[in-house]
């Protein structure tokens, strides 16, 4: 016996379209409630990122000021790897 | 680069394409089944939501194993992750059901349905998961107890599951038999694609759950470095992994 309806004259059609509209919508409903959720935490997260790397620029600035005049040997590689590591924060969290 | 992020964006992708084609197939594919009309539509969402909840939770118990075996926190963040993404499909589920049950039967829930109660009682047993959680301070000891609750909770599913299968009077309607099932090809078609997605949305919202988990842990700890303990505000209780 097939399961499939031939025709479209279901008696209680109108009222069956409220309650799939309503499961769709609710399920839906919670996935976006919960992405919401996911965004707001990771927009929590960058903006403690953006304060920590305030504070990494502003203690490198101090250090500039207090060793003015003395070249630290390596420093240029310092940097370049500090740069690469902001890099790889930067990219991980775009995603 | 973090392991969670590692095919994040191909990942969340395809879940996209295939929940976009599911619901199409849903809606303006499939053919409106005879005996239940269009209220039928429902059960493409809640059979997937209920079954990948119900994998969820085995994950989550394979997980616990593996956290037991290794002592890898990593294993312990998955095991939670996909408890707490299980726990939010099987709300979807139940109550999608319940909407779909109210249509077909007149009610938005019958307790004398093995079933629907079965699956209300393994949902009851992982909302525990996370008091569970929540009451144990020490990291290591949370960790341990939590995995052995997912270990246990993930064996019970599948035996709640036969015990089901095997009772003799039910009114819920079979998916799935030992023959195959009795679903025509195009309604087996659309079942199986919205079982896909179900299936994708899970891993990708697991993934982005682990990264934001992992993303936190790291930005605490450099705050930590950078400021030093004394000017930290200590962690405090916490059901999640840390």
């Amino acid at each position: 016996m097939s399961l499939i309806a031939t025709g479209t004259d279901f008696l209680n059609f109108h009222s069956s379209v409220k309650f799939v509209a309503g499961a769709y919508i609710f399920v839906l409903a919670v996935i976006f409630t919960y992405v919401a959720i996911m965004a707001v935490r990771l927009g929590r997260n960058q903006r403690e990122l953006a304060e920590l790397r305030r504070l990494v620029d502003e203690r490198e600035a101090e250090q500039a000021i207090t060793g003015a005049g003395q070249a630290t040997p390596g420093a240029e590689q310092v940097v370049a790897a500090r740069e690469a590591d902001a890099e790889a924060v930067r990219s991980e969290h775009q995603l | 680069m973090s392991p969670h992020v590692k095919h994040l964006r191909p990942l969340t992708i395809a879940t996209l394409i295939t929940f976009v084609a599911g619901l199409s197939l849903t809606f303006f594919y499939a053919p409106i089944e005879l005996n239940e009309g269009f209220v039928q539509k429902i059960f493409y969402i809640h059979v997937p939501l209920a079954i990948v909840s119900l994998c969820g939770y085995v994950l989550g118990g394979i997980f616990g194993l593996m956290y037991l075996r290794t002592g890898k926190r990593v294993w312990d963040m998955r095991s939670y992750c996909a408890i707490h993404m299980a726990l939010i499909f099987s709300i979807g589920g139940i109550v999608a059901g319940s909407i779909w049950a109210k249509a077909a039967w007149g009610h938005w829930w019958v307790w004398s349905e093995p079933t629907l109660v079965s699956y209300l009682i393994v949902i009851l047993l992982f909302c525990t998961y996370q008091p569970l959680r929540f009451s144990i301070e020490d990291p290591e000891r949370q960790a341990t107890y939590a995995a052995v609750f997912a270990v246990v909770g993930g064996a019970f599913v599948p035996l709640n599951f036969i015990v089901v299968r095997l009772s003799v009077q039910y009114l819920h309607p079979r998916v799935f038999n030992l023959e195959g099932g009795n679903l025509p090809g195009s309604m087996a078609l659309t079942f199986y694609v919205m079982l896909l997605a179900v299936a994708l949305l899970f891993a990708t919202l697991m993934k982005y759950e682990m990264l934001a988990k992992e993303t936190r842990g790291q930005t605490r700890r450099l705050r930590r470095r950078l400021l030093g303990d004394e000017n930290v505000a200590p962690i405090g209780r916490s059901a999640a992994p840390l």
